[in-house]
């Protein structure tokens, strides 16, 4: 049995390690609300956005805008969306994973693949396996800014537009909530308008009044040219808001696990010093009250 | 006519104006309650909203679209917009120096991505300014 010593460094450190474990927990839940807020103000900006290059996109040929014009891929480029820091469940574990998979499943298709990857832990996982890692980005989704999620994509836009990529996916965390969230890899250029699926495009295409008689300075063409970025940048940061999410609900439900293991664990070893001490009480008087027969005798 | 100014960071204005004039990529367009629909692609720079009663409003923008719906509905989607009392001063007079020197002491050829970067900050830099010198 463990001195009392022992147990007693034990039990503080436990006591420690549970008060950390809550304020993390707190703290998570904290950036969650704020990520999920920060979500729900993108969404009327992203559908005007998407609605507009839908509509333009119906009216002009495809084929003439680098961004939406499809080529047979050969070179691809995947963005992977990790966070710097751990402790928050599988939340990078699943995204590096699926990231790895979908890989793998396209590199026989594909002449090369590179991998653009923000955060610490996505580097880390990909360092030692045979991946062509380019630009890891550091510290993004701790302080995330439209900024920031714009310098990615005008770099990604480059990429794709002079630096003879054909193709740029995107691999995130999709936040559904604190226990739930979902992968996903999803193609962000050429960008789809909207949707992939060709009925619910149709649906979508009613007469619109809007641009019947619209003017459109300089030309339709031109307009569908200067707002395509903007829906990369905002696709991006809103995948980046979807990670920011999905880390802190993964944080949140690891940590409030672990604050409960915690306090089991606390409980247990309360006991067992509980019962050192009282052995220890016992036998102490063992030994007194066998002293005091003793001098009798 | 009602005007909606939208961002990624939320809706930034909403509410009834008497006149805008906004920077689109041709120059600046004047829009007034029925004009014709109009869809206009914006550069970096100064958006004013005249609101009924008050002060006009003036606002950096960056980027986007304005869309005259109808003669009295008008959007602006931009990635940026900020009020006067958005910016930082100092800041503001220090970012303008930083990127007038980096567009000047660029190598880069006219045109290419890094220069349309530079020359971007330039534009953000001195609408800033511009919005700041408007404070009422």
């Amino acid at each position: 049995m463990p001195s009392l010593k022992a147990i007693r460094r034990r039990i503080t450190s436990v006591k420690s390690t549970g008060k950390i474990t809550r304020a993390m927990k707190l703290v998570a839940t904290a950036r969650l609300r704020r990520a999920q807020e920060r979500l729900l103000q993108t969404r009327p900006y992203a559908v005007r956005l998407t609605d507009m290059i839908r509509q333009l996109a119906a009216e002009t040929d495809m084929d003439l805008n680098p961004l939406l014009a499809t080529r047979p891929p050969k070179r691809t480029l995947v963005l992977v969306l990790t966070s710097d820091r751990g402790l928050a469940g599988a939340f990078n574990a699943n995204v590096n994973k699926a990231a790895w998979s979908w890989i793998q499943r396209h590199r026989d298709t594909r002449e090369h693949i590179e991998l653009r990857i923000v955060g610490k832990k996505g580097r880390d996982f990909f360092k030692n396996r045979a991946a062509n890692v380019g630009h890891v980005y550091m510290d993004v989704l701790n302080n995330l800014t439209l900024e920031r999620a714009a310098g990615i994509g005008r770099e990604l836009v480059a990429a794709y537009v002079d630096g003879g990529y054909d193709e740029v996916y995107v691999a995130y965390n999709e936040f559904r909530s604190a226990m739930l969230q979902n992968t996903h890899v999803e193609r962000l250029l050429p960008l789809v308008p909207h949707t992939s699926d060709a009925e619910a495009l149709q649906e979508h295409q009613k007469p619109a009044a809007t641009t019947v008689d619209t003017i459109f300075e300089p030309s339709k063409q031109a307009v569908l040219d200067a707002i395509l970025p903007l829906a990369i940048n905002v696709h991006i940061y809103r995948c980046l808001l979807e990670s920011v999410a999905s880390e802190m609900g993964a944080r949140m439900t690891a940590m409030d696990a672990a604050t409960k293991n915690a306090s089991e664990l606390l409980a247990r070893i309360t006991l067992q010093y509980n019962r050192a001490r009282q052995s220890i009480i016992t036998t102490e008087l063992m030994e007194i009250t066998s002293g005091a027969e003793s001098l009798k005798g | 006519m009602q005007v909606t100014i939208v961002t990624p960071v939320g809706v930034k204005f909403a509410g009834d104006a008497a006149s805008i004039t906004a920077p689109s990529v041709m120059g600046d367009v004047g829009i007034l309650p029925g004009h014709r629909p109009l869809m206009a692609a914006l550069r970096t720079g100064l958006a004013t909203v005249g609101i009924p009663g008050q002060e006009p409003l003036h606002l950096v923008v960056d980027g986007g679209y304005v869309h005259v719906v109808s003669g009295d509905h008008v959007s602006i989607v931009t990635e940026l917009c900020e009020n006067w009392h958005e910016i930082d001063a100092a800041k503001a007079k220090a970012d303008h120096e930083a990127a007038t020197v980096a567009l000047q002491g660029s190598r880069e050829a006219v045109s290419s991505l890094g220069w349309l970067v530079k020359r971007h900050d330039v534009d953000l830099a001195e609408t800033r300014l511009r919005v700041l010198a408007s404070k009422p």
